[in-house]
């Protein structure tokens, strides 16, 4: 007789494991860390834009707040009296990803503290929910989220000092770019027109390759693309979220070119731009706060693609994708709530995918009501021009960031030149940047020369409005 | 439905059948693994011929005969294939091979009714020997059989005690499918075996030629291929609600066919089978025959024991449904296959990732996680129906975090189906 010890489950495991499939992730990130690293650091140096710092930047910005998260589930858990080595927490806790990903979903202009603060509540709002396999955010977001929200103001947009002048190096045109491409298009009220979309990074194929601002690993959409192929094939991912989102927010944004009467490459601009394949790829697949059920990935996708999609058209939010798909890990709980409910009801799940696919359907036309196709008629206006002796004293308002009539602007001619412009009202947030920077005086120098003088990336909206103004003022004065 | 699973197991193994067929001794379990008792008719001191009823299941009068003669003996408490310690009646072997004198006659084949085979499937204990031990006569028992299947399958990795029966016996397996289906009234019926198994594919096929109405059906490489339901579905394209006698279709296991074969040409009740002693842990990996109720320590020692391996453990059954043992002193019943020494690679459980792999393999589509998050809640569970679990193991086997759904979901499973 021979003892034997006995274990209770079954005796042949496979080969898939846990950790295999976030290293896997870990490895597919590589290429995107080297090119954030080449588009913000690298290229920018061999410009001439920055010096050593610059070129190791983007990767300081990865491995800092990896390092922070590591940090912070390590203090957790001693404080917890619960120790564990750090080599577990790589290994078993995979607490660095959500360091990794934050890293590359931020601007490269965010302060270095910024980032770590960022890290820090990323990391907590993992611990804190329960730890690996129990939170019910995706931490990296959660962290984004915070650093955009609690900092937006001091941040100043997702464009680097240099990158205007990278971008224009690069392409060759004269247009100004300021933020994303998003985010000049809801600065422009929603005016959906290649020019302004498009034209000012060049062609679809520059946001194809990622050569577009925006944060510091997640603007390729080719590499994107051969990530979410690999993931998918290699079974890390739930290929029906990333599809079904992908799919639904083409389907929206076809119906308003169609509704809109909108060229066929504002589908390929809604999928390029502003993060969405990587978010498809490696935020909505984040298996701990995604949907189980199979209906249930169908209907947490398109719910992203609907939610996207009115984040970009209907709020002044630029940037859909980060809120939308912290709106959704929220909704998954609900759609994991209804698996069980649902789970003999087969008729009911499937109906709910249908109405899921109406409801898309049905809010393009929402979506779309904001969305204009021409440039909005000029508010210009002179409200009132005296002449004492010398000086022609004018007070005009026009259209600013903020809307119609939110600048109002005194501006003194004598002779044949502006000597002086005051600003007498504004309704626009960042009119603090245009002291700061004396922008003023910068017009009055460069009057008469006004289309070579660049805007200031941060507040270009308002600075190119001001421009024009006294553009049109100097007009009718020397008429 | 979900697809089934390709499981590699690597294992190569001899398709020879060895003889182990002298135990010093054999035991009748008085309790099979579905805690179905048996009633013993015996008493101690008893001389016991060779076929002659030990004990009976009262229920259903089905019998349990003793596969070798000699002295009774009570007293003795032995480990069944469920890891459960049962009550046996052993039986001294005095290696006569003893038989009652009633039994040495053969009935004709060709004159059997439909009723005489019935009976004669219920007095000879013909059980199903993939692991049900489902009584054959209550199967057989059905009117308008339209199709016999008989399952060669035996998806389950390092089995191969049906694949060594078909290897060595393909045309008794034939020759009985046609005897059946001449005394059934069956009009066809399909061999379903892989279609990796070349070599038995070959076997059958030398001999197929004489049997219009036998064709051999095979089904992929997968797991659970062989599970009854996906045998009907993948052959016939038939779904049933609880049995395929419903739809007029008979399931059987292979080594049961060959079981009735020697009934049929012996006249022998059902004293020996074919078992897979096998995996890294032995010496020598072989398919047996073996008395049944023969020890197995027994049998490992008479095939040169055990290799050194750490953290060996004793499966009775495959790798995936099989049942760890603390010794090797268990009874072969009717319903062990095989018999498993594997290095337990057991490794550590990690926190569920909720990836929703169980989910996507569960061959009765149950949602395995969720079944094991809402384990304290009854309600819920009621809900998403553990019932339905066929315990294939393979929700633990593709978990990712090495949870061990499956024991989660037979928990689920034991309340919902006492309250």
């Amino acid at each position: 007789m021979k003892k034997f010890s006995t274990r209770e489950g079954n005796f042949m495991k496979s080969k898939n494991s846990t950790s295999n499939m976030m290293y896997t992730v870990l490895v597919v990130l590589v290429p995107f860390i080297i090119f954030g690293t080449f588009k913000n650091g690298i290229f920018p140096a061999v410009k001439g834009y920055g010096d050593l710092y610059t070129v190791f930047k983007p990767l300081l910005y990865i491995i800092i707040p990896a390092l922070v998260c590591l940090l912070v589930e390590y203090l957790y858990y001693l404080i917890k009296k619960d120790k564990k080595t750090i080599y577990q927490l790589f290994g078993e806790h995979y607490a660095i990803i959500p360091g990794v990903f934050l890293g590359l979903i931020t601007s490269i202009n965010t302060p270095e503290w910024f980032l770590i603060v960022g890290a820090v509540i990323a990391s907590l709002s993992k611990v804190l929910l329960g730890g690996l396999g129990k939170n019910k955010l995706n931490p990296a977001l959660v962290g984004a989220l915070f650093i955009t929200v609690i900092f937006s103001s001091e941040i100043g947009g997702y464009l680097n000092p240099y990158e205007d002048n990278v971008i224009r190096d690069l392409i060759k045109i004269d247009a100004i770019s300021s933020a994303t491409p998003l985010s000049n298009m809801t600065a422009e009220g929603y005016l959906v027109t290649y020019d302004n979309l498009v034209a000012p990074f060049g062609t679809l194929w520059t946001f194809f390759f990622g050569k577009i601002p925006g944060a510091i690993g997640e603007t390729c959409s080719f590499l994107c693309i051969i990530a979410l192929i690999y993931l998918i094939y290699a079974k890390v991912i739930k290929w029906r979220i990333p599809v079904s989102y992908l799919l639904s927010v083409a389907v929206i944004s076809l119906i308003i070119c169609l509704t809109k009467d909108i060229g066929l490459w504002f589908v390929l601009f809604n999928l390029l731009s502003g993060g969405l394949l990587f978010g498809a790829t490696f935020m909505a697949t984040d298996p701990v706060t995604s949907p189980m059920s199979r209906e249930g990935q169908v209907i947490g996708g398109i719910f992203l693609g609907i939610v996207t999609m009115a984040i970009r058209y209907l709020t002044k939010l630029p940037e859909g994708v980060l809120i939308s798909i912290l709106i959704y890990n929220v909704v998954t709980i609900f759609i994991n709530y209804l698996t069980v409910k649902l789970y003999s009801k087969k008729t009911v799940r499937i109906t709910l995918v249908v109405i899921t696919s109406i409801l898309c359907l049905l809010s393009s036309f929402v979506i779309g009501k904001n969305i204009i196709t021409k440039e909005p008629d000029d508010t210009y206006k002179i409200t009132s021009k005296e002449t004492v002796g010398n000086n022609t004293v004018y007070e005009v308002s026009g259209r600013g960031y903020a809307g119609n009539n939110s600048i109002k602007l005194k501006i003194i001619f004598t002779g044949n030149d502006v000597t002086n412009i005051e600003v007498l009202k504004s309704y626009e947030t960042y009119t603090g940047r245009i002291y700061e920077e004396e922008y003023l005086d910068k017009i009055i120098d460069n009057q008469d020369n006004l289309d070579n003088l660049d805007t200031i990336s941060g507040c270009t909206v308002t600075s190119k409005a001001i421009k024009e103004i006294v553009e049109k003022t100097k007009q009718d004065y020397n008429k | 439905m979900n697809k089934p699973v390709r499981i590699c197991s690597n294992n190569k193994i001899n398709y020879d059948i060895e003889m182990y067929i002298k135990p010093e001794e054999i035991y009748v379990p008085l309790e099979n693994k579905n805690g179905i008792t048996y009633k013993h008719l015996v008493k101690e001191g008893d001389y016991i011929y060779k076929g002659q009823v030990v004990a009976v299941n009262e229920k259903i009068d089905f019998p349990i005969h003793s596969s070798v003669s000699g002295y009774a003996a009570f007293g003795s408490t032995k480990l069944i294939g469920n890891g459960k310690k049962i009550k046996c009646v052993v039986v001294k072997n005095d290696f006569k091979e003893k038989y009652e004198k009633s039994k040495l006659k053969k009935k004709e084949i060709s004159t059997y009714s439909k009723e005489e085979f019935i009976e004669a499937l219920r007095k000879n204990g013909i059980s199903g020997l993939g692991g049900s031990d489902f009584p054959t006569f209550i199967k057989y028992n059905t009117e308008n059989i339209k199709c016999l299947l008989v399952n060669a399958v035996e998806c389950e990795p390092f089995i191969s005690c049906d694949k060594a029966v078909i290897h060595n016996y393909s045309e008794n397996i034939l020759e009985t499918v046609d005897n059946i289906m001449e005394i059934m009234k069956i009009p066809k019926a399909y061999i379903v075996m892989k279609e990796i198994n070349e070599d038995s594919i070959k076997n059958i096929n030398k001999y197929i030629g004489t049997y219009p109405n036998i064709k051999v059906s095979l089904v992929k490489d997968a797991y659970p291929n062989g599970w009854e339901r996906l045998v009907v579905k993948n052959v016939l394209g038939i779904e049933y609600v609880n049995y395929p006698s419903e739809k007029g279709i008979i399931v059987s296991n292979l080594s049961t066919i060959y079981s009735i074969y020697e009934m049929l040409e012996y006249n022998r009740p059902l004293t020996e089978r074919v078992i897979t002693i096998t995996g890294p842990g032995i010496k020598k990996q072989r398919n047996v025959k073996v008395k049944i109720g023969a020890l197995a320590s027994e049998v490992i020692s008479g095939l040169e024991g055990y290799k050194n391996i750490k953290n060996p453990l004793f499966i009775a059954g495959g790798p995936m449904m099989g049942n760890s043992l603390p010794t090797d002193e268990v009874i072969i019943t009717k319903d062990i296959n095989c018999l498993l020494v594997i290095e337990d690679h057991f490794e550590k459980n990690l926190p569920c990732i909720k990836c929703g792999k169980c989910m996507e393999v569960c061959p009765v589509n149950i949602y395995p996680v969720l079944i094991m998050e809402n384990r304290d809640n009854i309600k819920k569970l009621k809900d998403l129906k553990p019932e339905k679990c066929i315990e294939c193991g393979l929700c633990s086997f593709i978990c990712p975090s090495k949870i061990e759904v499956r024991e989660f979901v037979r928990i689920a499973k034991e309340k919902v189906n006492n309250k």
